[in-house]
């Protein structure tokens, strides 16, 4: 008997590796006016941190400070942001870290921006000063980005996460503004380390992962 | 102006990710977001390099059963989808 129906026929159209997602694409919804909502990162806004939950909520995520519950998924903001500064105040470097979840939420694609001359080479997070994930930025990492003057970038997976118990974990941290980033880097031969808040940013689209326990 | 009676090909390597009620395409090298929804993500996923405008309608018709092809609207599709820099330009 053939297999060939509208469906198939439509999927044969495209790329072994992307017929699944195709596929359940057409099992998602039915054919509506297509709607295209393009903007930049940089127009988002960034919430600001008075929304902060609960300090107590601060260490819900720590896999050492609570049992890890079967994971319900995340739903939150797709894009977060952290201005970071030399706070120890021995060079005035500053800079942004955008993250953007990527990869059907699985992964966090991190892009660092800093001052002239300045060169970061990594980032922290931490919640409540335990680290929960280090990604190295720019070349020679395991991620593919190269760096380019003051701007280098790098991807942190669930491989990446620490402290947790899941990378859902990570996302939902983020979201409820309890992660501090620390970026490791080098200005005029001297290293720094510059921190800020990560906050969430409004103005994106809503992400949604499902459960990854089922 | 991305002209419709062209073979229309997505860019190789975007990062498309579900949403709540559609898709995100992030480009980091020009550091912009798309909001697609379910509809425009499957014309920018036929935009192959393989098929017109006019075919992806007729493929949009019999999958999802449509009196007819939704050709205007492929047509604005990918014109949408080649002026946010999501389609190889010739």
């Amino acid at each position: 008997m053939s297999e060939e129906g509208p469906e198939n026929r439509l999927l044969s159209q495209v790329a072994p590796s992307r017929r699944g997602f195709v596929k359940s694409v057409l099992a998602g919804a039915a054919f509506a006016a297509p709607v295209i909502a393009s903007f930049s990162v940089e127009n988002l806004e960034i919430r600001s941190a008075n929304g902060q939950i609960l300090n107590s909520s601060q260490s819900a995520y720590l896999s050492s400070s609570n049992p890890c519950l079967p994971d319900l998924g995340y739903v939150g903001p797709s894009f977060f942001q952290a201005y970071v500064l030399d706070i120890s105040g021995s060079t005035r470097v500053n800079g942004q870290v955008s993250f953007n979840i990527q990869q059907d939420g699985k992964a966090l694609g991190v892009r660092m921006r800093m001052t002239r001359d300045a060169s970061a080479s990594a980032v922290n997070l931490s919640v409540n000063g335990v680290n929960v994930a280090t990604v190295q930025l720019g070349g020679g990492d395991n991620n593919g980005f190269g760096r380019r003057n003051n701007e280098s970038q790098g991807r942190i997976t669930a491989a990446d996460v620490t402290g947790l118990c899941d990378f859902d974990s990570l996302l939902q941290a983020l979201a409820s503004q309890t992660v501090k980033a620390v970026v490791q880097g080098t200005y005029a031969s001297s290293s720094f380390d510059a921190q800020g808040l990560v906050l969430p940013m409004a103005g994106g689209p809503v992400f949604h992962t499902e459960s990854r326990d089922e | 102006m991305f002209p419709v009676t062209t073979i229309p090909k997505s860019k190789s390597g975007l990062d498309i990710s579900a949403a709540e009620d559609g898709f995100i395409v992030y480009q980091p090298e020009v550091d912009r977001i798309h909001y697609l929804n379910h509809s425009a993500v499957l014309v920018l996923e036929l935009c192959t390099g393989q098929n017109s405008a006019r075919e992806i309608a007729m493929l949009v018709q019999e999958a999802y059963s449509l009196p007819s092809p939704p050709c205007q609207m492929v047509d604005e599709t990918v014109i949408s989808l080649g002026k946010q820099g999501l389609l190889e330009s010739e």
